[in-house]
C-alpha cells in the first residue's frame, strides 16, 4: 500500500501554500510580524515580487481569509512609525472554541444543516459542518424532511452586512419592464415561503425597504468603504416587512367563467350566491392590480376579463404577447 | 471549497479521529485518496517557518495518517458568516416546524442555536419569517401518519382552478420551497402525488387504513424543458424547479425547468406576455403552444 501512495504528485497550488502559511505564521506570535517580515519568511510573497505587489497580494488574502470567517487583527505597535502595523491571528479570536452539543442538540444540527442539501448553498452547510465534526462532534445525514432554498447574493449580502458596506444592484419592481439601479445599506436578510428578502436604508429614497432577491437583476455589487453606516439596535424587521405585503386599492373587474373553472375567482365576487354556480358572468373585487393581471392571463380561456376596458388591455396584451 | 480551507479542517479532524486511514479521510470529505495523500504532504510542507518544530508533523505510514505536532491548530476555524447563517437558519426553521421531526425537542433546538451564538464574534442578521399554514389540516394529517389511516379532503387543484375532493394514503410530511407538502398514495387518481398543505381544507381521518402499494413513492414523472426568459422576467424562475440555468445575457437566460403539466407551462407563459419561450423538446413545446393559441382566442373574440 505504501508503494501505490508513494507514486503520488505532490499538489501544486501555490496560492494554497501561501495562505496556510500565512496562516500559520500569524498564528504562531502573540506579537505578531510586520509586512516585511511576513514577505521575507513566507515563500509565496517572493523574493522577487516588489513590496507594493507584494502588499497587494497580502491585502487580497486577508480578504480571502476574512471572507473564510478568520479575521487578521492588525495594530499599530510603535505609534510614531507607520512601518510598524503588525499582524496576527489570535487563536482565542480565530479558532472555534469548544463547544458541548448534547445528543439532542447534535440531532437537531443535523437536520438544520442537511436541510441545505438540495441547494446552491450545499457546500457552505458541508463546511459548517466539517468545523463541527473538527470538534469531535458526530452527524447523521438523512435524507431531508425539511428543506430550505437556496439563493446566490447571500454570500455577498452577509458580507456587506458584516462589514457595513453599501450595495448596490439592478431591482426590477413589480408592473415595471425595465430595472432600476438602487443603492442600499443592507441592514439584514429575511426568508419567508422559500423567498429571500434584503432590507435596509435605501439611500436615494431615504427610507427603509424591504427587496424580493428574485426581482434583482444581474449581481450584487458592494461599494464605498467598510463601516459606512450603523445597522439600528432595535429593529422589528415585522414592521418593515408587513408594508411590503398590504393589500392597495380594490377595483370591480367582470370576469367571464367558464364551466369546471375559476373557483378561486367567483370567491372574490360581489354575488355571494356565485361559489354555487357554475359558468356565468362576475363582477370580482380585486386588489394590487400587477399582481393580479398576470394571474388573470394565465387563467385564461376558463377565466376572461370583460370590463373595464383598460383592464381588458392590459390582460389581453399578456395573453397576444402584446407587452414590451 | 479552496485547498487551504480543505486542510484546515483536515488538521483538527485527525487530532480527533488518530489513527485514520487515507481511505477513511477520503470518504469522510468526500475526497479522492489521491486526494488526501496530496494534502497530507502539502500539510508536512506547511507552517510558520522551515525547521523542525516550526512545520506540521503529519506523515503516512501504509495508509494510516499519523498526526504527531498540528503546531495548534488543534480547532477549526471560526465560522464564516454564510455558515453561521445556515446553521442558525437551519435551526429557526426546525423550531417553527417541529411536527416534521417530533422525535427532536424543541428546547434542544433553542439550546443548540443559543450555544453556537454565543461563539460567534458577529451573529449573522438573518431571519426565518413563519408562515401561517393551517393547523387543523396539518394535525389531522399528523395523526393519520402516526395511526396509519387514511384521510379525506377538498383539494384546489391550481390547473383547473376547482377544489376536489381526494381520498388519500399518506405516507410523509415534507417541507421544501417554502410550503409544507404531503406525499401520498391518492386513490382518487390512483398513483402516487403531492400535495400543498395550505390548498388542503375540510381534513377528515378515515377508518380505513392505509394502502401500500408494490411501488415506492417516486413522485410524478417530471419532463426536463428548456426556456428562454427576458431579463426583466428573470423573478419568475423563482417559482419554478430550475435545473440548471445559464448565464445571464443582454437578452435574458436560458434555463432548464422540470415541467409536470404542459397547462401549468402555458400559464407561466401568459402571465410572461408570451415572452417566456419553450426553446425544448419539440413535442412537449406543441402541446404548451397549442394550450396558448386555445387560451389566446377569446380574447381574439372579444369585440
Amino acid at each position: 500500500m505504501q508503494e501505490a501512495y508513494e507514486d503520488v504528485n505532490p499538489l501544486r497550488d501555490d496560492k494554497a501554500e501561501r495562505i496556510i502559511n500565512l496562516v500559520m505564521l500569524l498564528r504562531s506570535s502573540k506579537r505578531g510580524f510586520t509586512k516585511s517580515e511576513i514577505f521575507n519568511k513566507i515563500l509565496g510573497y517572493g523574493a522577487d515580487l516588489n513590496f507594493d505587489t507584494a502588499s497587494t497580494m497580502f491585502e487580497r488574502d486577508k480578504v480571502e481569509l476574512q471572507k473564510a470567517g478568520i479575521h487578521v487583527d492588525v495594530y499599530q505597535a510603535d505609534a510614531y512609525s507607520e512601518d510598524e502595523f503588525r499582524y496576527r491571528l489570535n487563536d482565542e479570536d480565530a479558532l472555534l472554541p469548544e463547544i458541548d452539543f448534547t445528543e439532542a442538540e447534535t440531532a437537531a444540527l443535523s437536520i438544520a444543516l442537511g436541510a441545505w442539501k438540495s441547494t446552491i448553498q450545499k457546500s457552505d452547510a458541508v463546511q459548517a459542518q466539517l468545523k463541527l465534526e473538527g470538534l469531535g462532534h458526530t452527524f447523521t445525514n438523512n435524507l431531508p424532511v425539511l428543506e430550505m432554498s437556496g439563493n446566490q447574493q447571500l454570500s455577498i449580502l452577509l458580507h456587506a452586512i458584516s462589514i457595513k458596506k453599501r450595495i448596490t444592484f439592478d431591482y426590477l419592481k413589480p408592473g415595471d419592464t425595465e430595472p432600476g439601479q438602487r443603492q442600499l445599506e443592507p441592514w439584514g436578510v429575511l426568508v419567508r415561503a422559500g423567498s429571500w428578502f434584503v432590507y435596509g436604508l435605501d439611500k436615494d429614497r431615504n427610507a427603509d425597504r424591504v427587496f424580493n432577491l428574485n426581482r434583482l437583476i444581474g449581481d450584487v455589487k458592494m461599494s464605498g468603504t467598510a463601516n459606512a453606516y450603523e445597522i439600528p439596535a432595535d429593529l422589528d424587521y415585522k414592521n418593515l416587512f408587513q408594508p411590503h405585503f398590504s393589500k392597495s386599492q380594490k377595483t370591480v373587474v367582470r370576469l367571464r367563467i367558464g364551466e369546471n373553472n375559476g373557483a378561486s375567482w367567483r370567491g372574490l365576487s360581489t354575488d355571494p350566491t356565485a361559489l354555487e354556480m357554475n359558468a356565468g358572468e362576475f363582477d370580482c373585487l380585486l386588489s394590487n392590480l400587477s399582481l393580479e393581471i398576470p394571474k388573470l392571463a394565465a387563467a385564461a380561456p376558463g377565466v376572461v376579463v370583460l370590463s373595464p376596458a383598460d383592464i381588458v388591455e392590459r390582460v389581453k396584451n399578456l395573453v397576444l404577447g402584446k407587452v414590451g | 471549497m479552496s485547498v487551504y480551507e480543505d486542510l484546515l479542517n483536515l488538521i483538527p479532524w485527525l487530532r480527533t479521529h488518530p489513527g485514520s486511514t487515507i481511505p477513511e479521510v477520503a470518504e469522510h470529505f468526500g475526497w479522492s485518496d489521491e486526494q488526501v495523500v496530496q494534502y497530507v504532504l502539502m500539510a508536512g510542507v506547511s507552517g510558520p517557518g522551515e525547521l523542525h518544530g516550526e512545520l506540521i508533523d503529519v506523515h503516512l505510514d501504509g495508509d494510516k495518517i499519523n498526526l504527531v505536532d498540528g503546531l495548534g491548530l488543534d480547532r477549526p476555524f471560526q465560522f464564516d458568516q454564510v455558515e453561521a447563517a445556515l446553521i442558525l437558519l437551519g435551526l429557526e426553521l426546525l423550531a417553527q416546524n417541529p411536527q416534521f421531526h417530533p422525535d427532536v425537542d424543541r428546547s434542544s433546538v433553542n439550546s443548540a442555536a443559543t450555544k453556537i451564538r454565543e461563539v460567534l464574534p458577529r451573529v449573522p442578521k438573518v431571519q426565518v419569517i413563519p408562515i401561517a399554514e393551517s393547523s387543523e389540516g396539518l394535525l389531522i394529517t399528523q395523526k393519520a401518519l402516526q395511526v396509519n389511516s387514511r384521510i379525506s379532503f377538498t383539494y384546489w387543484n391550481e390547473a383547473s382552478d376547482l377544489a376536489e375532493v381526494r381520498e388519500v394514503s399518506p405516507r410523509e410530511l415534507v417541507y421544501s420551497g417554502g410550503l409544507t407538502r404531503l406525499n401520498a398514495w391518492c386513490h382518487t387518481r390512483n398513483g402516487w402525488r403531492t400535495f400543498i398543505l395550505k390548498r388542503m381544507s375540510d381534513v377528515s381521518l378515515l377508518d380505513e387504513a392505509i394502502y401500500e402499494p408494490d411501488t415506492s413513492f417516486s413522485g410524478m414523472e417530471f419532463t426536463t424543458v428548456e426556456i428562454s426568459v427576458p431579463t426583466h422576467l428573470l423573478y419568475q424562475l423563482e417559482g419554478m424547479h430550475v435545473v440548471s440555468r445559464g448565464a445571464l445575457k443582454a437578452d435574458g437566460v436560458k434555463a432548464k425547468i422540470s415541467v409536470l403539466e404542459p397547462s401549468w407551462l402555458a400559464r407561466q407563459i401568459l402571465s410572461s406576455g408570451c415572452q417566456i419561450k419553450v426553446l425544448g423538446p419539440i413535442r412537449f413545446g406543441n402541446k404548451v403552444n397549442d394550450l396558448v393559441a386555445a387560451a389566446q382566442k377569446p380574447y381574439l373574440d372579444l369585440k
